[in-house]
């Protein structure tokens, strides 16, 4: 084992941490980009936190009077903090919010629920239908462990709360995630899918380990008759160290959903030093089930919860640091210049609202929340992202000024505006370096003349999305941007919160709420004879599975597409053969703790 | 602070103590809206008013610590700290409340906000009542009021307050619309899958003209499956 001293002295030497071993007094010098608020990790007093550059990376130090200084990285990226930040704005919160304080959303995060302040609608909300799952990983802290209260609601429960998010005004929220827990295991999960269709979601996501797909292949086809649009499936890297979750199931899942025609989004969740040499493996893969996966979400840790400060530092990662490992490991065809932050596609939906005269979703969280690209894998295999061929930035600037010049207009006129506009969107297109066998300026212009949702899927049937969203932790916490969050949750008790406080401060929401709705344990069990805890739980015969000929195909007949010499050919890090099999013992990185060992 | 945590951990175990929960075994949970029953926690618990002075609550990130830390108590429902009107008002589970869940008396919440800073006896109580969870709660945040107003981008409110029946009932529509071609695309999905979801009829060898406009929807439905990220 390495001695303690050896670790010191090379994490002195480790550029990545050099920006949390400065002095207060060297980091008071470094220049200030802005001022925002904060909480102390600690105490959760809201105090200011000062954005700062050091060098190349853009930090947050905070001082609460009782806990002293924090020091954390913000965004790893100086120059690409600049840009994003350019495309910031307001929102429309809630005409109708669900909570009206006294206080009128002053002490945020501690108002929530979602209060007057809010500045944006519900862009995806995540409605909890079980807090049971069939894995018990460590790190997770929202399943029920063995005697803890179940939470799950019943099929009117969970009616009434899908009635409430579809009743938000102006906007009312039209894309849900059903989650866990584990939602398939709740009995109802193929009724509770119908009812979102029914009730109007236009998008419904699953998230699930798949695997229970993978063990009862019909439910693909079940789910999707029912109206799932696709699965959130986590996937933390293409080996079995970095993904023990459902590095084994996850084949058959795919296959299930490729006979099924359900799509995929694969969700990694990014940790230094655990599996961040694996991005572009990651994409990799996607690539070579383009069929069914539509996106890659990568999640940089939100490392939520007391933890060594040191480990904290080593394992933080945030979105630009994600992008530019996704830079390197991709040949450079993946790079940073190609991503945007979400807020600079609200552009796109402003023009088209303005044009339309209908309310149209708006994209208006913080801009260091998430960022985003598209890719396409041409006739040719060429890999090439959506900025090679767009000038996105130009675009949008163009359409912003066609929105403005509409302010007020007559309808004539506004449609006049709009029709130059359109006329100059041309401009912004290289249409000779667009990807073999696709015409993006027709799907561009269908996606405005028809204003609905089916031409952007059909924009995504030809590509991959590769998305980020940088959940938030108490070390990183900026009220400025959870007052602008689009990702809520549903409270059982009618409240609707963002992700990030929600899950970032559990004792006061999350669990503190469900525990009021949950059945202790005992009565559980009493009202559901022959279920117990033990029962839930899924056992893995990796023997079996790894003798699958979907597994098989899966790991160890990858094309390695940045290998080939029309994408630099040279092979992606950590691209996995079955000749890279890792040895038994070296298996799991799970500690013996996830469900392989039960 | 510390003394703050300790007290907190001692007040959730005592708000579970079998005194306080047992003698309510024949509380009802179930509330009845248009015939359907919903389980709720609470029904008639305690809302309590204290004034406070303004040097206890420091400033607003202060009180929001405050909030923050009486929303720790698990027999605490709401609590909001409002520093401007210097008060404190605590929607809390009393001992005398009627429900199964965890509960604390007034002199433990006085005691709470006095570790915490804030000094306050039960003299400065200025109104302490019934608070019906389900009516000033839970039916508000299932049926939140309209309290402002916001026109789509590039048009006037003046036009929009003009413009709005219309679009209201054009939504209303295109909603029922959206659900007749999901239900002819699931029929064709099912047809399609015929041997997973036993479909025995013969409807899919219909090469007639209803056929061909059902797979006018189907197709749509079919290229809707992409991901949705922030609406993208
Ligand atoms: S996060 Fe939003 S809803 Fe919550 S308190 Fe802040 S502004 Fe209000
Ligand atoms: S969930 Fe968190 S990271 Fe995502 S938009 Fe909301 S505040 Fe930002």
């Amino acid at each position: 084992m390495e001695k303690v001293e050896e670790q010191i002295d090379r994490d002195a030497l480790n550029p990545v941490l050099q920006p949390y071993r400065r002095t207060i007094e060297e980091i008071e010098k470094m220049p200030i980009i802005e001022k925002t608020q904060t909480v102390c990790p600690e105490c959760k007093l809201i105090i200011q936190g000062t954005i700062y550059r050091d060098g190349d990376n853009v930090m947050i130090r905070k001082y609460c009077p009782e806990h002293g200084w924090f020091i954390e990285k913000y965004w790893e990226d100086y120059d690409m903090y600049m840009k994003m930040r350019n495309y910031n704005y307001y929102g429309r919160g809630f005409q109708n919010p669900n909570l009206v304080t006294d206080t009128k959303g002053a002490l945020c995060p501690f108002d929530c629920g979602m209060c007057e302040r809010h500045k944006s609608h519900s862009g995806l909300v995540n409605v909890v239908v079980t807090n049971r799952c069939h894995l018990s990983c460590w790190y997770c802290f929202f399943y029920a462990k063995e005697g803890e209260p179940i939470y799950e609601p019943n099929l009117e429960e969970i009616k009434k709360m899908f009635i409430n998010l579809r009743n938000q005004k102006p906007i009312p929220a039209n894309a849900i995630q059903i989650t866990g827990g584990e939602p398939t295991l709740h009995p109802d999960i193929i009724k509770i899918v119908e009812l979102a269709k029914e009730v109007g979601f236009d998008q419904i996501q699953l998230n699930t380990t798949g695997i229970t797909i993978a063990q009862n292949p019909k439910l693909a086809y079940e789910l999707r008759r029912a109206g799932v649009s696709t699965l959130y499936m986590s996937f933390d890297g293409v080996s079995k160290r970095a993904n023990p979750k459902n590095h084994w199931e996850v084949p058959l899942t795919l296959e299930a959903l490729r006979k099924a025609g359900l799509g995929a989004v694969l969700v990694p969740t990014v940790i230094r030093t655990v599996n961040d040499h694996e991005l572009g493996a990651i994409i990799n893969f996607a690539l070579n089930n383009i069929d069914v996966v539509r996106a890659v979400n990568f999640q940089p840790v939100s490392l939520v919860g007391r933890m060594p400060s040191r480990l904290r530092e080593k394992q933080r990662i945030t979105i630009p640091g994600a992008i530019k490992l996704i830079e390197e490991q991709t040949n450079g065809i993946i790079a940073k210049e190609d991503w945007f932050s979400v807020p600079y596609a609200g552009g796109i939906n402003r023009f088209i609202e303005a044009l339309s005269g209908e309310y149209k979703y708006d994209l208006s969280i913080h801009f260091a929340c998430g960022a985003g690209t598209y890719v396409f894998l041409d006739r040719r295999n060429k890999i090439i992202p959506i900025t090679r061929f767009v000038n996105v930035e130009g675009l949008l600037e163009h359409l912003q000024e066609a929105v403005d010049k509409m302010e007020g207009k007559s309808r004539i006129v506004k449609k006049m505006i709009a029709l130059e506009a359109l006329y100059g969107i041309r401009k912004f297109i290289d249409e000779k370096s667009m990807p073999d066998g696709v015409n993006f300026t027709k799907l561009l212009m269908s996606i405005f003349l028809k204003r609905d949702f089916a031409s952007m899927g059909r924009l995504q049937m030809h590509s991959l999305f590769l998305g980020m969203m940088h959940f938030q932790d108490e070390y990183t916490y900026d009220i400025h941007r959870v007052e602008k969050c689009d990702i809520h949750y549903t409270l059982p008790d009618g409240r609707v919160l963002p992700f990030c406080t929600f899950n970032v401060f559990p004792e006061v929401y999350r669990d503190k709420v469900q525990r009021q709705y949950s059945i202790p344990a005992e009565e559980w069990q009493k009202m559901h004879p022959g279920w117990s805890y033990r029962a839930d739980k899924y056992i893995r015969d990796v023997k079996k599975l790894e003798a699958e000929p979907a597994y098989r195909r899966a790991y160890g007949d990858l094309i390695d597409y940045f290998a080939l010499p029309i994408n630099r050919g040279k092979p992606v890090k950590n691209f996995v053969r079955e000749e890279f099999k890792l040895q038994e013992e070296e298996q799991c990185a799970c500690g013996g703790n996830c469900s392989c060992h039960s | 602070m510390e003394k703050s945590d300790e007290l907190i951990e001692r007040l959730n175990k005592i708000s579970y103590s079998d005194d306080r929960l047992n003698h309510n075994e024949g509380f009802n949970p179930y509330i009845e809206e248009n015939g359907v029953k919903f389980i709720i926690p609470y029904k008639i618990i305690t809302e309590v008013k204290f004034k406070v002075k303004k040097e206890d609550l420091i400033d607003i990130p202060h009180s929001a610590r405050l909030q923050y830390r009486l929303m720790l108590l698990d027999a605490v429902i709401r609590a909001t700290v409002d520093f401007t009107r210097e008060r404190i008002t605590i929607v809390y589970n009393d001992v005398n409340n009627f429900n199964n869940k965890p509960k604390l008396s007034i002199d433990e919440i006085v005691e709470f906000l006095n570790v915490n800073g804030v000094h306050v006896s039960r003299d400065d109580i200025i109104e302490r009542r019934d608070y019906d969870y389900y009516k000033e709660f839970y039916s508000y945040t299932y049926n939140p009021k309209v309290i402002r107003k916001a026109a789509p981008y590039g048009i006037s409110q003046e036009e929009w307050d003009r413009i709005a029946p219309e679009y209201e009932r054009m939504i209303k529509e295109a909603e029922r619309k959206k659900i007749d071609s999901f239900k002819a695309w699931q029929r064709q999905y099912e047809l399609e899958h015929r041997d997973v979801f036993g479909v025995t009829d013969n409807l899919s060898e219909d090469k007639g003209v209803l056929q061909r406009f059902k797979r006018l929807f189907i197709k749509k439905e079919d290229s809707n499956k992409g991901y949705w990220f922030h609406g993208l």
